[in-house]
Parts: C-alpha cells; structure tokens; sequence
C-alpha cells in the first residue's frame, strides 16, 4: 500500500468515521501529490470536513498552502516551523511539549490547537453532508 | 470530536499528534490518541517512554494462527482493557503493531 494512505484503506478504513481529517503538508511534491490522494479518498469515504496543516515549512509557504486547501474547499489551521527542539526531543522519545514547552514549534501547535476548536465548533456544511455527533468536551486523536 | 491525522511518512504526524493531544487535554478535553500505524510510536512520542510504549497491548491480536479484533463491547470497556495512561491524563490505545515478517 501507498505510503500515508493505510489508514484510509486499511481494515475498510480506520479514519472513515472522524469528524474532521487534518492533512499534513510539507513543501514537496511528492507530499503534495500524497495529500491530494488523501483529499480524493477522504470525499469517498464521505469524511465531513478535510483542513491542512503545514509541517516544517516557513511563513514563505503560507500562500502556496492556502491555496492548495482552497482549491480543495478546506482551509489551511497551522504552520508549524522546522524546530531543533523537536530534533532534539525525537533522539530521546520526549515529548517536545516536555523537554521545550515554549518551543517554536509547541506554540504554533498550540495555535493548531485553537484554529480546530473554532472549526470543530463551527463546521461547514461538508461534501459527506451534516456532521454527526461530535462529542463535546472528548477528543479522539487517531493517526497513522 | 474525532480527529483524523494524515499525510505521507515523515512529515510530521505523530509529533503533530502527540503535542496536540497532550494540549487538547490540558484544556480540559477526555482525549483518547489512537495509534493506527502498524510500525507504531505515537505512545513514546506522547511520552510513555520507550518502555511503556512497548508494554501497549494491541487491538489487532495477530498470531501465527491468524488475526483477530476485540469482540463486542463498549468504547468504555475496550479503553479499560487496552488503553494506557500517558501524561496530562491522555489515553493511549495501539490499534496494530507488526512483530513478524509477513503480517501487518
């Protein structure tokens, strides 16, 4: 199986039933061509709400993310710089949020934070139709 | 709310997901971070420990005689059994991890 897409196809879609899947975005191709993979599989699923979030990039690539999410009827939440603190934290399996909690990269996750509450709270009417249940005051956090 | 996180290997996911759940729930939220990789890490990137990581009882039970999942119980009951405590009250819970060559 592709790279990045398992969890959409494996075990009949593990990420079929979440409210909102967060694609992460670096500034290459290959990841880029990835995501919209991701983006196509995520409307056949019927996923209610697909946002982006960058990864390791720069206030540079802001606008190209934008747009790539646009295009797609999601819209960028965050911007998370490249970080030392995370490459120093992954040699020892901490956690940043513990090893370097005002890291630059801790802050605009917390800032991810925010912008998905406020989407999470205010959904737009997605392509899978009305969003189900969403659980308030819980958070179900799956990745692959 | 149930949160997806996706993209291609290595872009940052489980550092994505780790730090958010961690801040998710210290804003007060009951978080629940499953791990749907089959080579796995997101339980030491939240900060289990390398040890407590690998203590983590998978969903997927793969043996050699074949691959099964819980049976019917209640979210509430699959989290007592399989579920681990991690720090700021996150619940960790493994959904598969490959030991032998062959399966995954």
């Amino acid at each position: 199986m592709e790279a990045g897409l398992e969890h959409l196809t494996w075990a009949g879609g593990t990420l079929r039933h979440v409210d909102l899947l967060l694609v992460v975005l670096q500034p290459t191709r290959k990841v880029l061509l990835t995501a919209e993979r991701t983006h196509r599989l995520a409307l056949e699923l019927g996923i209610p709400d697909v946002c982006y979030v960058a990864s390791r990039a720069g206030e540079g690539d802001r606008e190209r993310f934008e747009a790539f999410a646009a295009e797609r009827g999601g819209v960028l939440l965050g911007l998370i710089p490249d970080d030392d603190a995370v490459r120093r934290a992954d040699r020892t399996a901490a956690c940043v949020i513990d090893s370097a909690p005002d890291a630059a990269s801790v802050r605009a996750i917390r800032q991810l934070a925010d912008a998905l509450e406020a989407r999470m709270a205010a959904p737009p009417a997605g392509p899978g139709g009305a969003p189900g249940e969403r659980h308030p005051g819980s958070v179900g956090v799956s990745h692959a | 709310m149930r949160l997806g996180i996706s993209g291609k290997g290595g872009v940052g996911k489980t550092t994505i997901s780790a730090v958010l759940a961690r801040e998710l729930a210290r804003r007060g939220r009951t978080v629940v971070a499953i791990d749907c990789d089959s080579d796995p890490n997101l339980g030491a990137s939240i900060g289990l420990g390398e040890e407590g990581a690998a203590r983590l009882r998978p969903l997927l039970d793969q043996s050699p005689s074949g691959r099964s999942l819980p049976g019917e119980r209640s979210a509430r009951d699959l989290l007592a059994e399989y579920g681990s405590p991690g720090p700021d009250g996150v619940t960790v819970l493994l959904g598969a991890r490959v030991e032998q060559a062959g399966s995954g």
